[in-house]
């Protein structure tokens, strides 16, 4: 774990690129690759024609944002510079680089990167959930579960998201994940999920993954709910978003799969 | 497909360059990033400064195998184990190493089939291919 200390609500650039840097994230840069990324991290400066390891976190590393920016950066993606050094516009190149960001919007809390949540939202709906990748679908409710889960216990997913935030971007995003896991093929018969299509995305053997993270975290939430100690943040965020998921489960308006894996936890734990 | 490789590389102790080399390429085995490599190297052979720049244009995974240097009082060996073209890098390592003021002893780069070998004979290096047995 990172010894630098990182602010829970309003964690400043500089705190942020030293912990990158001390989690040696930058190995593989080059002095030049190092510099770009410096710049789009603290100026917002880029390039005209960036190479792919700027473009890949153009939206999501700058301190610039908001509608404007983002519109200029969709814009300049459509140009580049063609073997014979001649300028081209391909309109379906900004299509792919919103797709390619929406994606891993989805796939990250981008606090790490100095970008709030109300910024996430934000650039979320501006791009629009529907230009996400739908093969991708058992992905982006996977990382939903896992960052709701281990923020509840002041951990983060991977190594790069901040590990003890006041606020997850998870806790924003329960109706789209809700919508995901009810859109799934998925049934429960006989107290396991069973994929209804065999090359469904969710199936192969994930639906098995998915029933024991969807046990995993019933079990968090059927215990009474101990915040983790040592955080340096108020804590009611936490607390508010388990009341929030337990009444959807006892209310029904969690996903159907949901409700069936807290009923067979529930039983279960009786016994 | 490219093959994994064996590869070292024997320097000379003799120089004033040597002890600064040494260190250098104790970061490079320390893993730093690859700009503070080009950092530390530009501040002391700024004259082959190109020349490193170009070999990790095309050698940079395979300059990152470093796995071992290994010093004596009269020379040290720098080892990697990695997968790439291992004779084009020895060469260009060679190449390097020299323009750094270093004199090289030995190079060898073994692949799968056969072993390429960089000899000092009266003061020349002599390179070839030698069949593995």
């Amino acid at each position: 774990m990172s010894a630098i200390a990182i602010d829970p609500i309003n964690p400043s650039r500089e705190s942020l690129w030293a912990r990158l840097e001390e989690m040696n994230r930058f190995s593989w840069c080059r002095k030049h690759e190092y510099k770009q990324l410096r710049a789009l991290f603290f100026d917002g400066e880029v390039a005209e024609y960036p190479k792919e390891f700027i473009t890949d976190v153009e939206l999501f590393w700058s301190p610039k944002q908001g509608t404007e920016h983002w519109q200029a950066v969709i814009e300049g993606r459509k140009a580049y510079i063609d073997y014979e050094g001649k300028r081209c516009v391909v309109e379906s190149r900004a299509e792919d680089f919103i797709k390619k960001s929406v994606d891993f919007l989805l796939q990250c809390d981008h606090q790490y990167s100095g970008m709030s949540i109300e910024q996430q939202l934000a650039l979320q709906d501006y791009l629009g959930l529907e230009c996400r990748n739908l093969r991708h679908d058992r992905i982006y409710f996977e990382t939903w579960l896992a960052q709701v889960e281990l923020w509840l216990k002041g951990e983060a997913v991977g190594e790069v998201e901040l590990p003890g935030m006041y606020d997850c971007v998870a806790t924003h995003r329960v109706a789209f994940a809700y919508g995901l896991l009810n859109a799934a093929p998925l049934v429960m018969r006989e107290g396991r999920f069973v994929a209804l299509e065999r090359d469904s995305p969710w199936g192969r053997g994930r639906e098995k993954d998915m029933q024991f993270f969807l046990t995993s975290l019933s079990k968090i939430l059927l215990k009474k709910y101990r915040p983790p100690k040592g955080l340096k943040c108020d804590l009611t965020p936490r607390i508010q978003f388990v009341e929030r998921l337990r009444a959807d489960l006892e209310t029904g308006q969690a996903p159907l799969l949901f409700q069936q894996v807290w009923q067979l936890t529930k039983e279960k734990k009786k016994k | 497909m490219s093959t994994e490789y064996a590869i070292s590389l024997q320097l000379a102790c003799g120089s004033n360059e040597a002890a600064s080399a040494l260190a250098f390429f104790q970061q490079v085995l320390a893993r730093r990033p690859l700009f503070e490599l080009e950092e530390t190297f530009e501040r002391h052979w700024p004259v082959a400064e190109a020349a490193f720049s170009a070999l990790l244009d095309s050698y940079a995974p395979l300059f990152r195998t470093l796995e071992a240097v290994v010093p004596t009082p009269q020379h040290f060996t720098l080892h990697w184990q990695g997968y790439g073209q291992g004779e084009l890098f020895l060469d260009e390592m060679i190449a390097l190493t020299s323009a750094m003021g270093l004199q090289v002893l030995e190079g060898r780069a073994q692949g799968d089939e056969e072993v390429y070998v960089c000899e000092l004979i009266d003061g020349q290096l002599d390179c070839g291919y030698y069949d593995l047995e």
